[in-house]
């Protein structure tokens, strides 16, 4: 099962590839990382839909913002799950977010232990 | 003296005295009535006329000054006397004038005396005096009159000299008042302006301090799978040295976390402070709150690595009623303020010794329209030179890492988005006392 993470910051890369990293090293989890909203977009075209099942992003990001991204998945992949991760843990963002139809809302810093639960119950279902 | 003459007589002090008084008596017919050179005192001390035209001069001065002003004139007759061949005689009127002006009215008792001289047939003026009778009861001389219009000046001093005194001391407490308002103005824009600073700030090393406190945390993680795979190696001398030096930097690693996590509930304050509690607000048992937060302060403090002894005194006013207010933010001043006291007497026990009993009294009271809490300690107090630092952003007196100088901060934060104030008031030694007033909302 892949999925997507998308967050300006490089160093979110290594900090989930070694969160999970027994979940990916045992296969069950693959991990790609998205520096911006537009690369995350044209990852998702590129690979075709069935690939990632799971998008999380961050909101506030140069260019693209996370609930913009959010958005563009929503109508051109409907069935990808979008979650969102951001620092501002405020009512607006977080009410946008789920009428865009986000699955969930994470406020850095990030509860892994909640993550991995949202990972697991993915994995389980499959 | 015959009848003709005596009413000749009475008919020229008649015509005296209403050339005297009234403002129609011919004045150019006066010469019928009066010697050309008459010679008379007024009242005055430039009055001392000589001839016919003076003395129609000082009529004329007379009637230009009463014009704008309402005179009544009253004469009567004290005594009289025609002197031997019955061709002279004098008189003596009190002659009682009462001024009216537009605000009040003056009575001037005056006396005339006359005296009239019988030739070629005529009665005619030779000589008077008017002279204005003064309040000088056995005082001939007129010291006492002197005296007494220097007490009456003297007390017309006094009251505007009192007067002025408390008009001055009006200003003062004005201009106070503006200096005081001033200094809150200012320090309430610095604060506005260092709202908007700190949040952003806050925001800004949030994200590189999740990164610091996430990799330490993996790394102690790791570090625990290594010790785990280590064990499954045979022992030797270099096995036991990696294993210490993991021990070591499992511990840094530690250390990296535990300050993360301080810097990280700093940044947590700091973000609290320019953004505000989440809580809504509703109608508050304020005194049940203050039961309820003082005692968890004190059983917070006493499993603290440094408790202390304290007598916690109550005195919460029955008539309080609910209160509307963010219960959420205001346990926080409430909690703020308690633990402030108790650190600072602690600070005062290890400075003074066993000796010092810690006292902390909260009172509320409900002042009709607005309520009052108190939180009083008798710690060290608080100097001067540093009360009005107290509520800015980072002061803190407290050392090391102890305190992160935003609970009182904080504290006047929420007190002031209640509309309320916080006054500070202390005795180096003695006693700190911490003042909140709330306006009450009547709903």
């Amino acid at each position: 099962m892949k999925i997507l993470i998308v967050d300006d910051e490089q160093d979110v890369e290594i900090m989930f590839l070694q969160k999970f990293r027994r979940e990916i090293k045992s296969k069950l989890l693959e991990v790609e990382f998205a520096f911006s909203g537009q690369e995350a977009l044209e990852y998702l075209g590129r690979s075709g839909s069935p690939d990632v099942v799971y998008v999380f992003s961050d909101i506030n990001m140069p260019g693209m913002s996370g609930l913009e991204l959010l958005e563009n998945i929503k109508s051109r992949f409907p069935h990808i799950q979008v979650s969102m991760i951001s620092a501002y843990g405020d009512k607006e963002n977080y009410n946008k977010a789920i009428k865009s139809g986000a699955k969930g809302f994470f406020t850095k810093p990030v509860d892994f232990e909640s993550l991995k639960n949202e990972i697991a119950e993915l994995l389980t279902d499959k | 003296m015959d009848s003709l003459k005596e009413k000749l007589l009475s008919e020229a002090l008649q015509k005296v005295l209403d050339m005297t008084v009234t403002d129609d008596f011919l004045l150019d017919t006066i010469g019928d009535y009066v010697v050309s050179d008459v010679m008379g005192f007024g009242t005055t001390v430039d009055e001392k006329i000589t001839g016919l035209e003076g003395f129609k001069k000082l009529l004329e001065d007379q009637r230009e000054q009463s014009r704008e002003i309402a005179i009544r004139f009253n004469t009567s007759l004290i005594h009289q006397r025609i002197f031997a061949n019955e061709n002279a005689a004098y008189f003596s009127h009190d002659f009682i004038i009462t001024i009216k002006t537009e605000s009040d009215e003056n009575v001037l008792p005056l006396r005339f005396s006359t005296v009239f001289e019988y030739l070629d047939q005529n009665w005619k003026l030779v000589h008077w005096h008017g002279s204005q009778a003064v309040d000088s009861e056995r005082d001939t001389w007129h010291r006492n009159e002197l005296v007494k219009k220097n007490e009456a000046l003297q007390k017309l001093v006094d009251e505007k000299t009192a007067d002025l005194i408390q008009k001055n001391a009006e200003l003062k407490q004005a201009i106070l008042t503006l200096k005081e308002t001033q200094t809150q103005l200012l320090q309430q824009e610095k604060l506005a302006s260092l709202g908007q600073l700190t949040a952003g700030i806050a925001h800004e090393i949030k994200n590189p301090l999740n990164f610091v406190n996430n990799f330490s945390e993996l790394s102690q993680d790791f570090i625990d799978e290594i010790a785990e795979e280590l064990e499954k190696l045979q022992d030797s001398s270099e096995k036991e040295n990696i294993q210490e030096l993991l021990e070591d930097v499992k511990s840094n690693l530690g250390k990296i976390r535990h300050h993360g996590s301080r810097a990280d509930s700093i940044v947590k304050s700091m973000l609290m402070h320019s953004r505000g509690g989440s809580g809504t607000v509703e109608p508050t048992d304020l005194n049940a709150l203050i039961k309820e937060y003082s005692n968890l302060a004190f059983h917070g403090m006493r499993a603290s690595p440094n408790p202390i002894n304290v007598e916690i005194h109550l005195d919460l006013d029955e008539n309080l009623g609910l209160i509307t207010l963010n219960a959420e933010d205001f346990s926080r001043v409430v909690l703020n303020l308690i633990k402030n006291a108790f650190d600072a007497m602690r600070d005062k026990i290890s400075m003074v010794g066993s000796n010092y009993k810690a006292k902390l009294e909260i009172r509320t009271k409900n002042l009709t329209n607005r309520v009052l809490v108190v939180v009083e300690d008798n710690g060290p107090g608080v100097p001067e030179d540093i009360r009005d630092k107290l509520l800015m952003p980072f002061f803190t007196t407290k050392k090391g890492t102890e305190g992160t100088g935003l609970g009182l901060s904080i504290t006047h934060d929420i007190i002031k988005s209640h509309l309320g104030t916080l006054e500070i008031e202390s005795t180096v030694g003695v006693f700190t006392r911490f003042t909140i007033e709330l306006p009450i909302n009547k709903t």
